[in-house]
């Protein structure tokens, strides 16, 4: 049997699919949809459960939230278990009355019964079955109470009695006759169902409807809704449905939960001291500021940096020797082609992911840490106000923030932001935030250039960055997605007591997938990137200025002439930095030489302007390929890339022929 | 009234939506708000310009050029 979890987000519905599967859970995907689909077998059976994203109705408003619909109609599935969250019983309930239309076997699960009880509540669940003769079990997943009943439960889900809430007159008529429409089928699915959904404005439905009904049922929506405005039912179709069916909740509301006897009910919703303080906007800022300068020197410095370092000396102590050996021994000749490939290319590439990986766990740890607490939105409403300025979302500062770190993390970080357009607009500033991995080209060039000012031109780079991502996000607000207005709903979670395994399982499943995508790419990159080196016109083991590489340079280096840097060491170091920015460094120590070369390769001015560029310019390929991997959309991510290329050339250009006309 | 004139701790129920986009009044929806639903105002946040409420049992923060749009009535 195959169940599928749903509920709203942020009631426990992780917590409920770890404790139901114990932690055997496989990522599947939905065909043609980007949200991964995670299915995990119930304890002490065969059964299979399928989690669905969190969501607040079956009508999608976001591309997570379109997957309940195209599950519900075309995952094969024996019942659904709706998780209700106890304390938030109202908002909770519209959700499964969308899910109790469906008239498929289903069980609620109402979560967090020990929360309620804290406010002073108590349920009646005797009264609830008079409403939903559904299989009921009260849970409390995080302390793991009546999970065994969930599983017993099971087994017996059917349908006792069909549920249906009437919609008044005007709606019951149109859904009469989209339902005539609706032809024969094998679903097990209330045709009724898709009726409403049709009338609530789920374009999800019609897909799977006869093209000729299609227009018929479009036709019946539109005639509907006119009535519904014309004899003052609603101000809409969808608002006279959301009417009868809150009319219902709170039918549901009052007959089931009653004040706990001897607990003073606290009247007032209100702000708490600590929510004041997180949510003042100079206070809470600084908070917010010096708790990610804290993460910061945790991910880095005191923690992430020495395991880090103690992974490099591994690898290039004991592993490659290890595989060099191996690989002499099978007879490949330490001058050969697949000895280079395999060790300089793959065994490199391979090393170079995994000794980041320290820094990535850690910050995706605390980074989880603080979306669980509920701090996360505390800090989209602060910063919301700079935010909204430059056409960007609050909830976009986190992903900004992580890409101080590493862009890579930082594209997967704004899945948290709804719109599909403002998360790509973020996607799109992100580059621009200095990475860590470019820290090591401006310390070569600042220590040969700038000697006198170091810090202060670092600074500057990261503040260019900066700038450039906020006014970029202001271009793109007013010129690409010029018709899509920025929407702040931002719902606050109460604070929670994060559980350690949920948070260790969210940081692993990041850190597994930035390996798969990341490793993918970084690998591919090292093994191309080595045979352009090695190879040239002559053949095999060429040297630097004769290999395809170099040629490579040559051809772009008169592209860079007006930003001051057209040499080919230069264009061909920024070629190889597209595989990792750091490597922008280390190939351009290695053409030329030493720093006496790129002293004489480079005027101050022309170096700062190379800065400039290297910081800018494509991010490097990993974070394209995850850019390519969270849109699934070749276009987005060709124009992602060509837009920080463009901003890159740009404000080189400005910086460089600014500075010859000023000194 | 808007929801926007509120002041804090007040309590008000929704008459209207003004020009809301059809986007943004559909997430409405799916939060629990729509017309005739009771609001709380808990506190006016970033210098006047984010609304933080809280509607049946849902807390939330609103922008104020929303909020300007939501009509209410005082209770």
């Amino acid at each position: 049997m195959r169940f599928m979890l749903i509920g709203n987000p942020n009631v426990g519905k992780t917590t409920l699919f770890n404790a139901l599967t114990g932690a055997n859970a496989h990522v599947g995907n939905w065909s043609g949809v980007t949200v991964d689909k995670l299915v995990g077998s119930i304890k002490g059976g065969n059964d299979q459960l399928i989690d669905l994203p969190g969501t607040y109705s079956v009508t999608p408003s976001s591309e997570d939230e379109g997957v309940v619909t195209y599950a519900i109609l075309h995952e094969s599935y024996n019942g659904f278990i709706n998780i209700v969250d106890a304390t938030h019983l109202k908002r909770n309930l519209h959700l499964s009355i969308q899910l109790l239309e469906a008239n498929v076997p289903m069980m609620v699960t109402l979560n967090m019964m020990d929360a309620l009880a804290k406010k002073g509540l108590m349920f009646d669940a005797q009264r609830l079955k008079e409403y939903i003769p559904n299989e009921l079990v009260l849970i409390s997943a995080r302390k793991g109470e009546g999970i065994e009943s969930v599983i017993d439960g099971l087994a017996k889900l059917s349908i006792e009695k069909p549920f249906k809430l009437d919609y008044g007159n005007t709606i019951e008529k149109a859904i009469a006759q989209i339902i005539r429409l609706i032809p024969q089928n094998e679903r097990a699915l209330d045709n009724r169902w898709i009726a409403i959904q049709a009338l609530e404005g789920n374009e999800g439905v019609y897909p799977i409807l006869p093209k000729s009904e299609v227009d018929k049922i479009r036709m019946i929506v539109l005639e509907t809704e006119k009535q519904i405005i014309e004899g003052k039912e609603a101000l809409s179709l969808k608002g006279a449905i959301f009417n009868k069916r809150r009319e219902w909740i709170h039918q549901v509301y009052q007959a089931c939960v009653k004040p706990l006897p001897g607990f003073k009910e606290e009247h007032q919703a209100r702000l708490t001291p600590i929510d004041r303080l997180l949510t003042h906007p100079i206070l809470g800022i600084l908070i917010f500021l010096l708790l990610m300068f804290l993460i910061y020197s945790l991910t880095f410095d005191w923690l992430g940096n020495p395991i880090s370092d103690g992974f490099t000396a591994v690898i290039d102590n004991w592993v490659t020797p290890a595989i060099s050996s191996f690989l002499l021994s099978l007879g490949l000749h330490p001058e050969g082609f697949i000895y280079g490939a395999l060790i300089e290319g793959v065994v490199a590439g391979v090393g170079g992911v995994i000794v980041f990986l320290p820094q990535i766990l850690i910050l995706f740890f605390c980074l989880s840490l603080m979306e669980a607490t509920g701090y996360m939105a505390r800090v989209a409403i602060v910063m919301d106000y700079i935010f909204s300025g430059f056409g960007l979302n609050g909830k976009a500062v986190v992903p900004l923030i992580t890409g101080f770190g590493c862009n890579v993390p930082a594209i997967m970080a704004t899945r948290t932001i709804p719109d599909k357009f403002e998360r790509i607009k973020t996607m799109m500033i992100i580059p621009f935030m200095s990475c860590s991995a470019r820290l090591p080209v401006y310390v070569l060039f600042v220590g040969i250039f700038f000697k006198k000012s170091q810090s202060l031109i670092i600074m500057g780079l990261y503040l260019l960055g900066i700038i450039v991502a906020l006014l970029s996000a202001k271009l793109l607000s007013v010129s690409i997605f010029k018709k899509t207005q920025s929407q702040f709903i931002l719902e606050v979670p109460p604070y929670r007591v994060p559980q350690f395994k949920n948070l260790m399982n969210q940081t692993f499943s990041r850190g597994s997938d930035f390996i798969h995508t990341a490793g993918k790419f970084i690998v591919l990159g090292s093994v191309v990137l080595w045979l352009l080196k090695d190879l040239g016109p002559s053949g095999l083991h060429v040297p630097d200025d004769q290999s395809y590489l170099a040629l490579l340079g040559g051809v772009l280096a008169p592209v860079f002439l007006p930003l001051g840097f057209g040499t080919w060491q230069a264009a061909s170091s920024l070629v190889v930095g597209f595989l990792a920015k750091e490597l922008v460094a280390s190939s351009i120590l290695i053409i030329c030489g030493a720093e006496t070369g790129i002293l004489a390769l480079f005027t101050p001015l022309q170096a700062f302007s190379f800065l400039v560029f290297s910081l800018l310019y494509i991010p490097c390929l990993s974070t394209v390929g995850v850019m390519y991997q969270e849109t699934k959309s070749l276009k987005v991510t060709t124009l992602m890339v060509i837009f920080g290329v463009v901003v890159a050339y740009l404000v080189s250009f400005v910086i460089y022929q600014l500075g010859l006309l000023i000194l | 009234m808007t929801l926007a004139t509120m002041k804090k701790g007040e309590c008000a129920i929704i008459t209207e939506f003004t020009d809301l986009s059809e986007s943004f009044s559909r997430r409405l929806y799916d939060v629990g708000i729509s017309v005739g639903s009771e609001v709380r105002l808990l506190s006016i946040l970033n210098f006047g310009q984010l609304f933080y409420i809280s509607i049946d049992d849902v807390d939330l923060c609103i922008r104020k050029q929303e909020a300007q749009k939501i009509k209410i009535e005082k209770i």
